[in-house]
């Protein structure tokens, strides 16, 4: 591993999704911590209010895209509007179990994605990501 | 000379004269006062003395000078009278002295002498006569006193009287000569110049000197010198040369040219003499002006050489012989002739031109017609020119008479008839050829005077009427003309128009009555007649009505059709455009002929049409196909069409670009309806799709965490027997998408790369069962250029590459996986060869069938091959199986290059 990665946040609707990928992290030793958000807005939410905290910020967030209200689309143009600071340090990777050519070149073109990873998390996926932090 | 003297001394004379006459009174007064106190005598002898100065004073004068003068005469008279009267009373006192008597003698004499007129001579001696008498009366002397007086004194005056008219006659006789002298000299049209001898200075020069040598004002005479005088017009005159030549030849002579003040040139001669006057010795100097006959001679010159070269530029012979038939003169056309210069034949004769005999002959003739005076013809007399040819020569020699020979000499024209003969004999061949022509001639061609009479036919036009030669000649055109037909032929019609030619439809008459129709086409002739030629064109005429007759039908056909038919010119306005259009789109066809039809295609549609509309333009007699175009219709909204189109600028009946708009607006609604519920139906299968496949997938997940956690052997069997069911229905459900998306969506173009394409594929095909074991082969060529949709594309490499690697057979060794894309011309072919299990033969055919499975070992949906084939099909190719049981097989897929106008097919 590239990069010793200290704070992992997922984002799904899904606990369940939620769940074995927080148990797949930690039993690769990805990251030190994990903090799993259940929806677009609560995750925002998080970002928002440690936005000045550096430490607080997650390195690699993994982003859902089918989820209610806001999704994965609406969380990456909301993203937008954060800091560049914040910016810099959230890499995202989308974790989805959509394979659907659409919804991959919407999403790949944006700048701060740096995976797309069909669902279930594994360890390989995760070596990958490591690889291009 | 004499003339100017006497003019210039008139008034000095006259003056004189004046001073004598004052003298004489002044005299007379004087011996009045000075002898005041003697009354009766006072002194004789000095009025004597002043009357006889007097006297003497005026004689002398005017003996020199010109007598003209009244005043003078007067005078003259008047003393004269005086002296009489004195004369007499001297006689009187005296008493006849000899002294006074010869006194008295001597004045008649003088008054003889001075008096002008013989009639006043005459007076006076009446006078005097008178006098003596009464002189003698008053002496009272003896009458034979008076008798011898009186003879002697007649006698004296009858010698006087012959004297003094002796001396008038030459007087008037010398005055005459005078005027007559100056006058030549004056007046005369040559220069003439008068030259002191010694200082050579000019004394006189007359009217035309000063003329010719513009001399303004009176020369200085005796002041300016001949030779100066002559120097300014650039003559040099050396009179050691002029006296020379006088004084060996008696005169000097000289032309001299020079240039007059008015810029004319003076041609002459100058002619010196040596005169001897009373006085002085003079030079008389003449100069003739010769200019106008030595421009004259110039002209003469320059005629004959103007007139020579006319000569020259006729194209005929013109020679001209003397008495003897030498050549005097030829023009250049003999010249050319004879290839010879003009100087050439000056002086000769026929025999040094042509051959003896013939010259002989010429000679003869020739003589005869100088010596007859008559003239000859030769009508074809043939020539050699000297450059080989042979001309032909009408020849005229005609007697001319030279005065410098004082005979008849020859006058010769030769006119070159060569090309004359050649036109004839053309002329005649052409007649010949023309004949033929009409006699062979496929249209019926005759010749009418100009009453409209035939006087000839060709057998065409005699088999059209159906008459024989014979009977056509001699009939009129008009009788052969059909009655009924009211448009009467009328040749007459035609001289009044003015008109040469003209081609009109006429119906004729056979001579058995049938009626047929012929164009004509008649051309005036020169006397008035006119010929006709006639083509029969009935059978034109009855295709001419079918074809209007189908064009009918054929406007029915578009009047009627549902479809738009328009015709635009090369600006692509529109020059027709069918009815229909109104029932279609609801203009007036009337308001959209000579517009532009883009301002009825929706805004979007207007490019690509342009394109295609330009493109049309340029390929002629090619028809294009517009799959789609928008216009709007009057009530605003659009209709689709198709438009076809057909380039028929060269077909001179349409000349234009032939546009069918067939209406697709109801297809396009429902096709657009089909787009909307297949876009629902894809919605659908997307979220179907996915919501069946996030459980799966979490399932998956919780598989693998209890895999890891649990070490448990026998709960592992049964997570790996779960996982397996879970897979196939994730494998199912992506087919089934992919089944879904193939079918429905529409092809997506872009540049495939192959290599890339099928790296993806084995990319995604990694995670396989037994992968590891089996080589997989590449084989690409590469740079392939091709256009295709790549989600199909990469449907059918990926289910064929995975259904190579799943149908295997692991534990045979070096079992491998080959995949092949080449090209050719046209066609991609993808070709996919494993050394696997093999299809059985009896299953080849079904395996390409939905939900068919051939293997036994199948954990998949059957849905595979399936997709591939209809993807194939979508992409218009196709896909071949070649299999063999247990050792292989390929699998081998063309597909077409697709250009993107055959894609909605």
């Amino acid at each position: 591993m590239a990069k010793k990665i200290n704070l992992v946040m997922l984002v799904d609707d899904n606990d369940t999704d939620n769940f074995i990928s927080q148990k797949i992290i930690e039993l690769n030793g990805f990251a030190d911590r994990v903090i799993a958000k259940n929806s677009g807005k609560s995750a925002l939410e998080y970002l928002e209010a440690n936005e000045n905290d550096i430490d607080a910020l997650p390195d690699v967030i993994f982003l859902d895209i089918n989820m209610p209200i806001v999704d994965g689309f609406v969380f990456l143009f909301e993203f937008e509007r954060f800091n560049d600071a914040l910016k810099q340090k959230c890499k995202i990777a989308i974790l989805s179990s959509s394979d659907n050519k659409r919804d991959i070149e919407r999403i790949v073109d944006n700048d701060y994605v740096v995976k797309y990873i069909t669902k279930p998390l594994t360890q390989d996926a995760l070596g990958e990501i490591s690889s291009v932090l | 000379m004499l003339k100017k003297i006497i003019i210039a001394s008139d008034k000095k004379m006259l003056f004189l004269r004046l001073l004598i006459a004052t003298l004489v009174v002044l005299d007379l007064l004087y011996a009045k006062l000075y002898f005041p106190q003697s009354d009766t005598e006072f002194d004789l002898y000095q009025i004597r003395f002043a009357v006889s100065l007097t006297l003497i004073t005026t004689f002398v004068a005017t003996f020199f000078l010109n007598d003209k003068s009244k005043l003078l005469l007067t005078l003259t008279t008047i003393s004269m009278l005086f002296n009489t009267l004195f004369e007499s009373y001297l006689l009187y006192v005296h008493q006849f002295h000899y002294v006074n008597v010869s006194e008295f003698l001597f004045s008649i004499l003088i008054a003889s002498m001075i008096l002008p007129r013989v009639r006043y001579i005459l007076a006076y001696q009446v006078f005097v006569i008178g006098i003596f008498v009464f002189v003698n009366y008053q002496l009272h002397f003896p009458v034979l006193d008076i008798v011898a007086h009186g003879v002697l004194i007649s006698m004296y005056s009858i010698v006087m009287f012959s004297f003094s008219t002796l001396k008038l006659y030459f007087e008037n006789k010398f005055r005459h000569r005078g005027d007559m002298v100056h006058y030549l000299f004056q007046d005369t049209q040559e220069c003439m110049l008068l030259v002191d001898h010694k200082t050579l200075f000019i004394q006189f020069l007359n009217k035309k000197t000063k003329e010719v040598f513009s001399t303004k004002e009176d020369v200085i005479f005796n002041d300016t010198s001949i030779v100066k005088y002559l120097l300014e017009k650039g003559i040099v005159l050396d009179m050691t040369e002029v006296e020379a030549m006088v004084a060996e030849k008696g005169y000097y002579f000289k032309d001299i040219q020079f240039e007059r003040e008015n810029g004319e040139s003076f041609s002459g001669n100058m002619y010196i003499k040596f005169i001897v006057s009373d006085d002085y010795n003079k030079w008389l100097i003449r100069i003739s002006d010769l200019s106008e006959q030595f421009k004259a001679s110039l002209r003469l010159e320059e005629n004959w050489d103007t007139f020579s070269r006319i000569l020259d530029t006729i194209p005929h012979k013109i020679f001209l012989k003397d008495p003897e038939s030498r050549f005097l003169f030829v023009n250049k056309t003999v010249e050319d002739v004879h290839g010879k210069p003009k100087d050439f034949f000056v002086g000769k004769t026929d025999y040094d031109l042509f051959p003896g005999e013939r010259a002989n002959f010429f000679r003869d003739q020739e003589r005869e017609v100088m010596i007859s005076g008559h003239s000859v013809t030769f009508p074809e007399e043939k020539v050699m020119m000297s450059n080989g040819n042979e001309r032909l020569f009408h020849i005229s020699k005609m007697p001319f008479y030279l005065p410098e020979f004082k005979a008849n000499g020859l006058f010769g024209l030769g006119i070159d008839i060569t090309q004359v003969n050649k036109y004839q004999e053309k002329l005649k061949k052409s007649e010949a050829s023309y004949r033929m022509l009409m006699e062979q001639a496929s249209d019926g061609i005759y010749s009418a005077d100009k009453y409209g009479i035939i006087t000839d036919a060709n057998p065409k036009a005699c088999q059209m009427l159906g008459y024989s030669r014979g009977e056509m000649t001699g009939l009129n055109v008009k009788s052969l003309t059909d009655e009924k037909d009211d448009r009467f032929f009328n040749i007459e019609l035609l001289n009044f128009k003015d008109m040469r030619s003209l081609i009109v439809e006429r119906k004729f008459k056979r001579k058995d009555g049938h009626v047929f129709i012929v164009e004509l086409s008649v051309t005036i002739l020169e006397d008035g007649g006119h010929q006709g030629i006639m083509r029969d064109i009935t059978e034109r005429k009855r295709l001419e009505k079918v074809l209007q007759e189908n064009e009918k039908k054929f406007r029915a056909l578009i009047e009627s059709s549902y479809d738009i038919t328009a015709i635009l010119d090369e600006n692509l306005l529109v020059g027709f455009i069918s009815p229909s259009v109104l029932k279609i789109l609801g203009y007036l066809p009337k308001k959209l002929e000579g517009k532009t039809p883009f301002d009825l295609l929706h805004p979007e549609d207007r490019e690509l049409t342009e394109k295609f509309l330009k493109k049309l333009l340029v390929t002629p007699k090619e028809f294009k196909i517009l799959p789609e175009v928008r216009m709007r219709s009057y009530n605003g909204s659009y209709r689709y069409f198709e438009v076809a189109g057909n380039n028929l600028m060269s077909d001179t009946s349409v000349n234009g670009l032939v546009i069918n708009l067939h209406d697709i607006s109801e297809r396009k609604i429902t096709e657009n309806q089909l787009i909307n519920t297949n876009y629902e139906l894809d919605s659908f299968v997307y979220r179907v799709s996915h919501d069946i496949k996030a459980p799966l997938r979490s399932v998956m997940g919780l598989i693998s965490i209890a895999k890891i956690e649990n070490k448990d052997t026998a709960i592992n069997v049964y997570l790996d027997m779960m996982n397996k069911s879970v897979l196939k229905l994730d494998q199912f459900i992506k087919d089934l998408t992919l089944f879904s998306r193939n079918s429905r969506m529409e092809l997506e173009f872009n540049k495939i790369d192959f290599a890339k394409v099928v790296d993806e594929c084995i990319d995604g095909l990694k995670f396989m069962d037994n992968v590891e074991k089996v080589e997989i082969r590449k084989n690409i060529k590469p740079n392939i250029f091709f256009f295709s949709d790549i989600t199909r594309i990469n449907t059918i490499i990926g289910n064929l590459l995975s259904n190579s690697l799943k149908y295997h057979k692991f534990d045979a060794g070096n079992s491998f996986v080959e995949i092949t894309v080449t090209d050719e011309s046209k066609n991609v072919i993808i070709s996919v060869q494993d050394n696997g299990l093999g299809i059985k033969q009896e299953y080849q055919s079904k395996i390409f069938e939905m939900f068919y499975r051939a293997s036994e070992k199948s954990y998949g949906s059957g849905l595979g091959l399936y997709i591939v084939q209809t993807a194939v099909k979508k992409l218009k190719g196709s896909i071949e199986v070649s299999s063999v049981p247990n050792e292989g097989t390929i699998f081998k897929v063309v597909l077409p290059r697709l250009t993107v106008t055959n894609n909605n097919g």
